[in-house]
């Protein structure tokens, strides 16, 4: 504990060490709740967002991300709670909200047989202020599908019109809602560079996700969402160390191995076997006591890999998960 | 606010145009709709105005023919019925297919078209 105290305490020159927004906070959400019948969407929710910072809302499916961003963006009417998105209320004033705030949806589209071109000419001519149509297309690299039938295209360039249609209006806040959900690894890659571009235009950006890897690496703060409530809201880098202390050992032994002689261990708090491996969850100086556990019942171990604390892991432990469930998940 | 309804400004004008535009360049890209709508109707227009009994002005009839009685009548209501259906045909379906959804992030006027 006193560690990471101390390694949260170190401070970054250009990084505030409260919690919120660095700017201007160009979204305020406080006490956010919302119901459908009887199930709880949203329970409480609560957070600012600073003028051009990437702020990402993540939580698992269900968890009241969308719920969140749509009342954000005056869809819903929130049941209770505050919100105020550039000085405007979201529900009454949705009409010049939407003027200023782009947002690319989930499971939305345009119709089927139609062009790319013609979409983004339609969408334009809804703004106050558009942005040049072509110069956008360029920029996605959608340029030789601007005559391709919206239903030709394929799920990473769908994805991208989605982006020219939130940015099309030239919006001073773009939200963007699991984005990249359905797209192949460079796909994704390729998206996560657009929106840093994107930001890069004086855009700030609310995006919503559950890949860890995707808020580890675009966002400058990250709420957390569980269960309708935020679970915790800071840098993704300093949510991991906070959540994190325990550390883990992986290796794979050369003979089968007891669990007991290393849950034995004061340090040890967990022994996992995946397949071959075995994955050692513990704190202190986990990798000596393991090693020279090992060593002294005469095993060897090979691979020996010390893990780090990353989001994910902040992820699991603050939304009280079991570690089983993430296997196969980016690391 | 019905004034307000009725005075389009520029913009509303060129988005409400190219709305009008790209739905009938939709519609002409799937032609089956438009067949059934025009196509079969004219067709049988044709076959039974061939039948001189539809083309023979009568007496009971004020000295004018069944066909040049009815068919301006009933174009009338063929187009209301038709207009009518096909429009809650497409509303469904723009709300099921989520053009709706995209829509409605968009400062569009609250229209009865984007009514929830």
């Amino acid at each position: 504990m006193s560690t990471q105290q101390l390694i949260q305490a170190e401070p970054h020159p250009s990084v505030s060490l409260s919690n919120g927004p660095a700017a201007a906070p160009v979204i305020e959400v406080a006490h956010l709740r919302k119901q459908y019948g009887t199930t709880v969407a949203v329970d409480d929710v609560s957070f600012t967002v600073g003028a051009g910072e990437i702020f990402g809302i993540l939580g698992r499916n269900g968890a009241g991300k969308t719920t969140t961003v749509e009342c954000i963006t005056g869809l819903r009417t929130a049941d209770r709670g505050e919100i105020s998105v550039l000085g405007l209320d979201p529900r009454r004033d949705r009409h010049e909200l939407h003027e200023r705030v782009g947002a690319q949806l989930q499971e939305s589209a345009v119709p089927e047989l139609m062009r790319v071109g013609e979409a983004v000419e339609l969408y334009a001519s809804f703004y106050r202020n558009p942005a040049d149509g072509r110069e956008l297309i360029a920029t996605l690299g959608l340029e030789n599908a601007q005559y391709t039938y919206f239903k030709h295209l394929s799920g990473g360039q769908k994805q991208r019109l989605s982006i020219v249609l939130a940015l099309i209006g030239q919006p001073e806040i773009a939200v963007l809602d699991e984005l990249t959900t359905g797209l192949d690894p460079e796909a994704r890659r390729d998206t996560w560079r657009l929106i840093e571009g994107v930001r890069a235009r004086g855009v700030t950006i609310v995006l919503v996700t559950h890949f860890m890897e995707e808020a580890e690496r675009l966002c400058d703060r990250v709420a957390l969402i569980d269960h309708g409530r935020v679970a915790a809201l800071d840098r993704p880098g300093a949510l991991a160390i906070a959540a994190t202390t325990s550390k883990r050992v992986r290796f794979t032994p050369t003979e089968s191995l007891p669990d007991e002689l290393l849950t034995a261990l004061p340090e040890v708090s967990a022994v996992e076997h995946r397949g071959p491996e075995v994955v050692v969850a513990g704190s202190g100086d986990l990798v000596t006591a393991v090693v020279l556990a090992l060593h002294g019942a005469g095993i060897h171990a090979e691979d020996v890999q010390t893990e780090t604390a990353n989001l994910e892991d902040a992820f699991l432990a603050l939304t009280d998960e079991t570690p089983h469930e993430t296997n196969g998940a980016t690391r | 606010m019905s004034t307000a309804a009725l005075t389009l400004t520029h913009r509303q004008r060129r988005a409400f145009g190219l709305l009008v535009a790209s739905e009938i360049k939709i519609a002409i890209r799937r032609p089956v709709g438009l067949i059934v709508a025009v196509g079969i109707p004219s067709a049988l227009l044709v076959i039974f105005g061939s039948l001189p009994a539809t083309t023979t002005p009568s007496e009971k009839l004020g000295g004018i023919s069944f066909f040049n009685l009815y068919v301006p009548t009933l174009l009338v209501f063929v187009m209301i019925a038709v207009g009518l259906m096909m429009l809650r045909a497409s509303c469904a379906g723009c709300r099921l297919r989520r053009y709706r959804r995209r829509g409605s992030w968009s400062p569009r006027r609250r229209s009865p078209q984007s009514w929830p």
